[in-house]
């Protein structure tokens, strides 16, 4: 999967589609297997940047396990109350219990820098579905499994004994545990879906046109052509020595003001430190084509990429995966 | 260890870690070893605990019973602060677990071997009844359906007492351990300290065997 964060406009829209399909069960409250975060900020989980796990040189790495409160527990509201009178004139929405501290984009839109140059952008985030999964290789019992012939990372629950070592392994800290069943859980890339050649449900709901689908050695695929053709598309956090296989195309920023009030083109808003820090290096070199072909753009010329990531054609962002779910009989 | 013959007490009194008939049996302490970190069967769960304590449990008394239908364990350890799943990804289960030989002289280290099984009967705080599993090696257990075990727990004064039992034979899956008086027999005996985030092969336990002998009436 590529995903365009210079398109995503944060409506939660992918979340809400991925939590309608698979995270309604018993002890998946709390789990969105897909979130969307404003960066900079702490995340979902809170401050998995700093968690560890994952490989460096090739070696495993310690890591961290998310707390229940880091992702954020399930919220309950009065829903009692309010709408079937049992309250008083006076009773309004709220949360049941504890007064939460931490949840899913908890820190939305604050962002960083100073006005007037200040800046955010939205960060989607699933599974990586990594060539060198983190979680199959912590796994004692062999219940995580990359999937031989589509390269999708699942576990098989049968075999889970709820040790959650692949927690603490996941560098990008997207498993969860089902406290109800004492098993982890994770985005199966709509592997259902895939399989009746239809695309993930986050990714054809979303009403920005940002995600595309496809296999990487397909040449004539978008996620091919964006991440090896032009290169643009770039897996985040490559350090972590896992190779994700969902990759993003870096945020352009908006320029800054300069002394005078004048918008000055030389200083993005969003610094370059930061993007390396999330894309590695290879960032710079993304939002420099990115910058070129957008000028070739301007100037009326065509350009392969641009055409691409406008995605004039919605069905062509699904790399095949095409098909119409309500076309489809569902057993 | 001698596990004593009760003739004629009921199945749910051996399941009761307070009846007063534990008192009719022998006590025996056993000395516990945490796992050794540089044994865990994945890189990432060495990397997580090479530098962490493992087997915070050191020593847990003993005392088996029977009657002639139930096999009962009755296990005993000092623990000053009880875990079991809250509802926080942080937090694990205390655990228990008896395991007997099913062929041969498997190492307890390794949970046996591919030609040399052993049968498990375990117990999760928390976690209604106990389950029996077989296991060939590191990160092999398979879980019994099967076969019933049954356990009960009390804990107080900084002490857990739990109970884990099982009828002793008439079960016909091979990979289950069978029991009859008057037997000898062999068992480990494994702890694991949710406070200490123990789980899995982190744990404390016996390296050695001991042995069992079941009375006759």
């Amino acid at each position: 999967m590529v995903m365009d964060l210079n398109k995503c406009i944060g409506c939660q829209t992918c979340t809400i589609a991925c939590k309608q399909l698979w995270t309604r069960n018993e002890g998946m409250d709390y789990m969105w297997w897909n979130t969307v975060n404003t960066m900079p900020g702490k995340g979902t989980p809170r401050n998995w940047e700093e968690m560890g796990g994952g490989f460096r040189d090739g070696d495993s790495q310690p890591g961290l396990m998310p707390s229940t409160t880091d992702f954020g527990e399930a919220w309950e509201f009065n829903h009692d109350e309010v709408f079937y009178n049992t309250g008083d004139s006076k009773t309004h929405l709220k949360i049941k219990g504890e007064k939460p501290q931490w949840g899913p984009n908890w820190d939305e839109d604050e962002g960083g820098g100073q006005y007037p140059d200040n800046y955010y952008f939205y960060l989607p985030r699933l599974c990586n579905h990594c060539t060198d999964p983190a979680c199959v290789a912590a796994c004692p019992r062999k219940a995580v499994e990359k999937r031989e012939h589509d390269g999708i990372v699942v576990i098989n629950e049968d075999r889970c004994r709820g040790y959650r070592f692949c927690m603490e392994a996941c560098p990008y800290k997207k498993i969860y545990f089902n406290h109800k069943r004492k098993v982890s859980q994770k985005c199966i890339f709509c592997f259902p879906r895939l399989e009746k050649g239809v695309a993930n449900a986050c990714a054809r709901q979303c009403p920005g046109r940002v995600r595309f689908v496809g296999y990487r050695d397909d040449p004539e695929g978008p996620i091919h052509k964006l991440v090896n053709k032009w290169g643009v598309a770039l897996p985040l956090h490559p350090e972590y020595g896992t190779e994700p296989n969902v990759f993003y195309v870096p945020p352009l920023a908006p320029a800054m003001y300069d002394e005078q009030g004048n918008i000055d083109h030389s200083r993005p808003r969003i610094p370059d430190d930061y993007l390396v820090s999330l894309f590695g290096p290879q960032v710079l070199d993304s939002l420099s084509i990115l910058k070129a072909e957008r000028e070739k753009s301007r100037q009326g010329q065509s350009s392969e990429l641009m055409d691409i990531l406008i995605a004039y054609r919605w069905g062509d962002m699904f790399g095949g995966f095409d098909q119409d779910p309500s076309t489809l009989q569902w057993t | 260890m001698q596990a004593n013959y009760l003739s004629g007490v009921a199945n749910s009194t051996l399941l009761d870690p307070d009846a007063s008939a534990w008192q009719s049996g022998t006590a025996t302490t056993i000395k516990l070893v945490g796992t050794p970190a540089s044994l865990q069967p994945t890189a990432a769960i060495r990397a997580n605990w090479e530098d962490r304590p493992i087997g915070a449990i050191t020593e847990v008394s003993i005392v088996a019973l029977h009657n002639s239908e139930v096999l009962a364990f009755r296990l005993q350890w000092d623990e000053p602060n009880p875990s079991a799943d809250n509802g926080d990804n942080t937090r694990f289960p205390d655990g228990a677990a008896v395991a007997f030989p099913l062929v041969g002289e498997p190492s307890l280290v390794t949970m046996g071997a591919q030609d040399q099984p052993i049968s498990i009967w375990s117990w999760r705080a928390g976690e209604q009844g106990g389950k029996q599993l077989v296991a060939a090696g590191l990160g092999t257990s398979e879980i019994i359906e099967s076969s019933q075990i049954s356990t009960n727990q009390v804990w107080h004064d900084g002490q857990y007492s739990v109970v884990i039992a099982r009828t002793m034979f008439g079960d016909s899956n091979i990979s289950s351990a069978q029991f009859r008086p008057g037997q000898h027999s062999r068992f480990g005996l494994a702890i694991w300290s949710g406070r200490n985030g123990e789980r899995a092969g982190i744990k404390s336990f016996t390296p050695a065997w001991y042995d069992l002998h079941l009375a006759t009436g």
